[in-house]
């Protein structure tokens, strides 16, 4: 007994066509969230500006200004506070940044570190 | 079977819309899927047989209702409106497939298309309701799921109608 039809395979060839066809085009439409920059600020001005896509191998920078020491890595992905001379260290425990927005900021030492680039349309949850 | 509107099979109706409803909740219950909204859609069996028995009309009006009161059962008036359009287009291209192409294509090749009728048509309400076009990247996956699920029901479908409905429902 012949379970399936030829015109049954045609859809099921079809709809898998169309699956993939639509999978292609939402992988090009539909880039993802990721941080392009990231913006160092030392008292509310421009300290340094490093472009995500160039580094390669993590790096690690010296903020070394009149009110303080930091040691920041930054890596492909996102940013990381190695040490600080603050007192609290609260931007050392704030840990590593990957996300778009996300901001490491060292108040004694007036040094904050922000991921910048353009955010997509992201959902948070999708319930039924 | 008469497909004229009478007592008796307007009680058959009736049973049918119960049926449904318990599918429905059993299936709410039980049926844990690894991605939200993805189920198997046994309620599509109901569907499909009663397309075979009492014509088109009175199948969509059949799964409309059973969404309705089955969305009441097991969710609130979100899944009220995923479920009610699911069922009504699913219903729609399942009745006109069958209209146009039922000799050539099987019962499974009905469910196939009445599967991914329904996941589309939620889609497109998920689309309208988080106004956003980015819930479509959700399509290819429904529409593979949709595949698995149709061919699951419309071999369900088969084996009953081969078994409870002594009618010319070939395969």
């Amino acid at each position: 007994m012949k379970i399936l039809t030829k015109l049954d395979k045609l859809i099921i060839v079809l709809i898998l066509l169309l699956s993939i066809l639509s999978y292609v085009v939402m992988a090009l439409s539909i880039a993802s969230n990721v941080p392009n920059s990231v913006v160092i600020t030392v008292n509310g001005k421009l300290y340094a500006n490093y472009d995500l896509a160039e580094i390669k191998s993590p790096e690690i920078i010296r903020i070394n200004t009149e009110f303080g020491k930091n040691i920041l890595k930054i890596t492909s992905d996102g940013a990381e506070m190695l040490d600080a001379d603050c007192k609290d260290k609260f931007d050392v425990k704030c840990g590593k940044i990957t996300k778009i927005g996300q901001i490491i900021i060292c108040v004694p030492n007036r040094v904050s570190v922000e991921l910048k680039g353009t955010i997509k349309e992201e959902i948070d949850k999708v319930t039924y | 079977m008469k497909k004229k509107t009478n007592t008796r099979s307007i009680g058959i109706m009736a049973l049918f819309i119960s049926i449904g409803l318990v599918l429905q909740y059993i299936e709410s219950r039980i049926l844990i899927t690894p991605l939200p909204g993805g189920k198997l859609g046994l309620t599509n069996i109901v569907s499909i047989i009663n397309i075979f028995m009492f014509g088109g009309r009175n199948a969509l009006l059949i799964s409309v209702f059973r969404s309705f009161w089955g969305s009441l059962l097991t969710g609130g008036v979100m899944t009220m409106a995923y479920s009610v359009t699911g069922a009504f287009f699913s219903s729609i291209s399942m009745w006109f497939i069958k209209k146009i192409l039922y000799p050539k294509v099987s019962i499974i090749g009905i469910s196939i298309i009445g599967a991914a009728t329904h996941n589309v048509s939620q889609l497109i309400v998920a689309v309208i309701f988080y106004s956003s076009v980015y819930v479509m990247s959700y399509l290819p996956i429904l529409l593979v799921l949709s595949l698995v699920s149709g061919f699951i029901t419309g071999s369900a479908t088969h084996i009953f109608a081969k078994r409870a409905l002594k009618e010319d429902i070939r395969i």
